[in-house]
């Protein structure tokens, strides 16, 4: 533990000697991380919306006018059964008829009417594997084969595009992610290039009276380390600024959860050690190629 | 001990020539060896062969336990800690103090007890003479004292052999005395000591043996006065 703090004050002190590139190296991370920080805010906000319209992603099994009782209870028994299938539940004529009164605020539709012209009804609560628009065009073929059922519908045209929209939002958040990783590793490779070359001198000396690979490398990993934090939480702190900006005249938006916060942190970190090491690696065996202390 | 077998050294791209040319040589412990030549003649790549800033390119350099054929990457740090180095140049980080320079090398080792680093790092300034001026940085020391600090630097893994190279290059004549007084008081508590230099008057007065270099070959070896003999 005494020699991870070490190594980070060592880094602390090489990123304060060379205050003007840790600062550009900061801003330029911090605006990368902001960036792909909103695009996970967008998502996150996108995807809540489509966890809501999921709920609403039901199939109506209409049943013809003439079906017995012992039919839909076969008919249930067998819908049931699907895998597909998570939820479902018989809506008669006359409670139908109930719900279509109370949606319309009116009374008395069967004396006007003479007769219930609603059929029978099974609404199925699709699987979250079938609630694509696939899956559920399957899953109402396959119903609408039985015999004793005379229609199924569903929303095909907004899962359809639901389904399209949440395709493209992921793809984006995944291009972002991988263009964000990219410009990470770009930022702290330049940085740390400049530190190991402007600590030429100091690491030639070390190499020379037996310092280790590891204990050369270290100082450099550790300010890779620091910057990518720093970098990460100022992006964070900037995305909330702006999120508790913006909440007021948008009042349904939501602030990344604090678990996607910690991920993003690890993440950050996880690939600032990575190209950190790189870097440092490729920087100190140029370093030996051209003879700087020597064989080790 | 160190042993050179049929040692030869020739620089890629160079021209062609060995800038050491099969040499064998033995320098047994307590040995205090002075390396003459002219520039150009060995006396530097001699050293580089000992601590493996260069490789041979044939034959076979041991240093106590270790051996040049089959010595690690991970090995050779081990040898340069075994091996104390001083360099005509000082060498030492300028931006930290002679005290945080000497320390450095501690921590480089896993030594990270301040305590520990506080005593060990005072002890060997006292023994070489700058104690005093432990919390100045380098540029504010004359080279005399900054060549005692770099010795400091060396002497803090207590290594059985220091080598020096060039160690006077960048002093007047009676600083180069002194730096070359602490040297002769480390020999005489057992250090081997190898020192690179031009300076025959120096070796004369110092040395207890004497290796003549010249493109690559030694062509005099002198033994002066048996190994912990004081000098004066």
């Amino acid at each position: 533990m005494r020699a991870f703090f070490f190594f980070i004050q060592e880094g602390w002190v090489s990123l304060q000697r060379n205050l003007a590139a840790s600062f550009a190296a900061v801003t330029a991370l911090g605006a990368v991380l902001f960036v792909l920080l909103l695009f996970l805010l967008l998502s996150h906000n996108v995807m809540l919306l489509a966890g809501r319209l999921e709920d609403r992603k039901g199939l109506s099994v209409f049943l013809a006018s003439d079906v017995t009782a012992e039919r839909i209870e076969e008919l249930r028994h067998h819908f049931t059964s699907f895998p597909e299938v998570r939820d479902l539940r018989f809506v008669s004529q006359s409670e139908a008829l109930d719900e279509v009164e109370a949606d319309l605020g009116m009374e008395g539709t069967l004396e006007a009417l003479g007769e219930n012209p609603l059929p029978d009804a099974f609404l199925v609560l699709p699987a979250l594997e079938a609630s694509h628009a696939e899956g559920l065009a399957a899953l109402a073929t396959e119903m609408e084969a039985y015999e004793g059922v005379e229609d199924v519908l569903y929303g095909q045209r907004w899962i359809a595009a639901l389904d399209q929209g949440l395709h493209v939002v992921r793809r984006v958040n995944a291009l972002t992610g991988g263009l964000a990783t990219i410009a990470i590793i770009l930022v702290l490779a330049n940085t740390l290039r400049l530190l190991v070359l402007m600590r030429e001198e100091q690491l030639v000396i070390l190499r020379l009276i037996g310092a280790t690979h590891a204990f050369l490398r270290a100082p450099f990993l550790a300010a890779g380390l620091i910057l990518c934090l720093i970098g990460a939480l100022l992006s964070q702190l900037i995305l909330y600024a702006g999120f508790v900006t913006t909440r007021s005249f948008m009042p349904g938006l939501r602030f990344l959860p604090s678990e996607w916060l910690i991920l993003f942190l690890l993440g950050v970190v996880a690939v600032g050690l990575l190209g950190s090491f790189l870097t440092v690696e490729a920087s100190i065996r140029s370093l030996e190629r051209r003879g700087g202390g020597g064989d080790a | 001990m160190i042993c050179f077998e049929e040692v030869s050294k020739v620089f890629p791209g160079g021209t062609g020539e060995a800038a050491i040319a099969d040499l064998t040589l033995r320098i047994e412990p307590g040995e205090m060896v002075f390396i003459l030549g002219q520039s150009g003649a060995g006396k530097s790549t001699l050293l580089k062969l000992i601590t493996l800033e260069q490789r041979p390119t044939r034959g076979r350099v041991t240093v106590g336990p270790f051996d040049s054929e089959t010595i690690t990457r991970r090995g050779i740090p081990h040898l340069r800690r075994h091996c104390g180095v001083v360099f005509q140049d000082f060498r030492l980080i300028k931006d930290k103090t002679i005290f945080e320079n000497v320390a450095y090398c501690l921590r480089m080792t896993g030594t990270l007890e301040k305590l520990l680093i506080t005593r060990a790092v005072s002890r060997v300034l006292h023994r070489v003479g700058i104690y005093g001026k432990r919390d100045r940085f380098p540029h504010e020391l004359s080279g005399g004292e900054q060549q005692r600090a770099a010795i400091g630097r060396a002497l803090i893994h207590q290594p059985p052999v220091l080598l020096a190279d060039e160690p006077t290059g960048n002093l007047d004549a009676e600083t180069g005395r002194d730096v070359l007084e602490v040297l002769a008081q480390l020999h005489l508590s057992g250090t081997t000591i190898l020192v690179a230099t031009h300076d025959e008057e120096l070796a004369r007065r110092y040395a207890t043996r004497t290796l003549t270099l010249r493109n690559g070959r030694v062509v005099e070896d002198l033994f002066l006065r048996p190994h912990g003999t004081e000098v004066f």
